[in-house]
């Protein structure tokens, strides 16, 4: 049984460049190349529709978001079982319970979580060019709690509607870390 | 109550009825599939591979568990039995029936479902396939608003020889600002599940039973922008690589067939078909959609179906 190193963030907090520069440590310092992300080395991400349906031979176009949930630390557990070294993974999810109550990153996988913490300031810049709303309108969408990742103009997005909340503090709160 | 229908050419006798279906108007054999409601069996026997949703047996038979939805147990690829949930949906039962056991199904009958969309171009079948998301339903939509008759949605039911392709049903799973795109009626459409922003679009202008030889596979891959644009025909092995990761319910299915049998229907099908690679850039986009379906079209309208060239494969 192996496990994950979660690295958390609110998007646009520099969570890729992280993934990029631990890339580049794994290849001895050599240079990554910025647009072609390694996931084998550098990990993928926690939310990935892809993977989920995959690994849980499902598809996740056809499960409500609650079954969604459910089954993501079922996939976890799944991935952990079979992997040969720890792994990294992305995720834009406030740290959570699911419906059932459990943890959504479980805590008998985690080997470890790297909370990125941008300013918000700068976040929100950031976030402005990415969904292309005005600085305003994504003021007011960090500030919602229950906002949802919805950043792909397609319905069905190619990850999960991660819930990320600025609230997202409950990676610090830490109850993950055992 | 019942019915018998036409599913991949098999005689289906329903106790759930399946509007998406046609009717059997073939010979009187009898059904090669049996669907009845009923209480599930409990099996004396540990299962081989468990998943949160799916559970398999040495003999092959399987139990697919939606606490929502309902139970479908599917054995020897001629028995199914739901039994639904207190709070079911018939059009959800119908989800699960016509995409998980119907793959399920293929397997057990020794077919390959391939997770992709297919419309019929030339005679032949041209497959569009990809990982959920991708945009094959909605590729194939596009070509269909184009003229192009659907065989089949999400699953691509291929015989082992990979010579025939085996119509599906004329109905499509779209996202709402795909059905705006298209410019398709939206009202009295049913989601796959309740609140759930897929819907059941009929597609019957053109639908054909007969199976159908396959002209060409198109794989939709994401790729960053300054990538995307070229058609790339794969080198067979490549091929092969690339329809490997596209068996639909892979998962059980790799524990239901043999793997070398599966391997070989996969060398098969990448004979029988040239297969593409179609980079996407960050997903399939909507503005450009029937751009990129004429694209498709004019690339699969020069190729001809396999039959018409020699089959060397033995």
């Amino acid at each position: 049984m192996n496990g994950f190193y979660w690295l958390a963030s609110y998007p646009k907090s520099g969570n890729t460049w992280l993934r990029l520069f631990l890339e580049s440590l794994a290849i001895g310092g050599n240079t990554v190349d910025i647009n072609a992300l390694n996931v084998s080395v550098s990990g993928g991400h926690a939310a990935s529709r892809s993977e989920f349906d995959r690994i849980l031979d499902i598809e996740s176009a056809d499960l409500t978001d609650d079954e969604i949930t459910l089954a993501r630390p079922r996939q976890y557990e799944i991935e952990a079982g079979t992997a040969k070294s720890p792994m990294l993974r992305k995720a834009h999810d406030a740290w959570g319970l699911t419906p059932a109550g459990e943890s959504l990153f479980p805590p008998g996988l985690t080997l470890g979580a790297v909370y990125l913490v941008r300013d918000p300031r700068d976040v929100a810049v950031s976030l402005s060019y990415h969904l292309n709303q005005t600085v305003d309108q994504v003021i007011a969408r960090m500030g919602n709690a229950k906002a949802v990742r919805e950043m792909d103009r397609r319905r069905i997005p190619r990850s999960f509607r991660s819930i990320c909340p600025v609230g997202a503090v409950m990676w610090k709160a830490g109850s993950m870390l055992r | 109550m019942t019915g018998d229908y036409i599913l991949c050419g098999w005689r289906v006798r329903s106790a759930l009825a399946l509007p998406e279906l046609s009717l059997w108007q073939g010979d009187d054999r009898n059904p090669d599939v049996e669907v009845s409601f009923a209480a599930i069996p409990k099996s004396q026997d540990e299962p081989i591979f468990t998943l949160p949703h799916s559970r398999l047996w040495a003999n092959g038979d399987f139990l697919l568990n939606l606490e929502n939805v309902g139970r479908f147990w599917v054995e020897g690829g001629r028995r199914v039995l739901v039994e639904p949930s207190a709070t079911a949906q018939l059009s959800e039962l119908r989800t699960f029936l016509l995409g998980s056991v119907l793959g399920v199904l293929c397997h057990q009958r020794g077919l390959l479902p391939i997770h992709a969309s297919a419309v019929r171009i030339n005679g032949g079948a041209v497959l569009i396939a990809g990982i959920s998301g991708a945009g094959k339903s909605t590729l194939a939509a596009a070509l269909g608003a184009r003229g192009h008759a659907l065989v089949t949605d999400d699953v691509a039911a291929v015989d082992p020889s990979g010579s025939r392709v085996l119509p599906a049903f004329p109905q499509r799973k779209l996202a709402p600002d795909v059905l705006e795109a298209l410019a398709l009626e939206h009202t009295g459409l049913i989601a796959n599940r309740p609140g759930l922003p897929k819907f059941n679009v009929p597609a019957p202008i053109g639908f054909d039973h007969e199976s159908l030889p396959p002209i060409a596979i198109y794989i939709l891959a994401s790729a960053m922008p300054e990538q995307s644009g070229e058609i790339e025909r794969l080198a067979h092995a490549k091929a092969m690589a690339h329809l490997d990761r596209m068996i639909y319910r892979r998962a059980i299915g790799m524990k239901i067939q043999p793997v070398h049998v599966l391997f070989k229907a996969v060398a098969r099908l990448a004979q029988a078909a040239p297969v593409y690679l179609l980079p996407l850039g960050k997903g399939l986009p909507l503005s450009g959609l029937d751009r990129l379906a004429e694209r498709v079209e004019s690339h699969a309208q020069q190729l001809q179906p396999a039959s018409a060239k020699s089959n060397r494969l033995c």
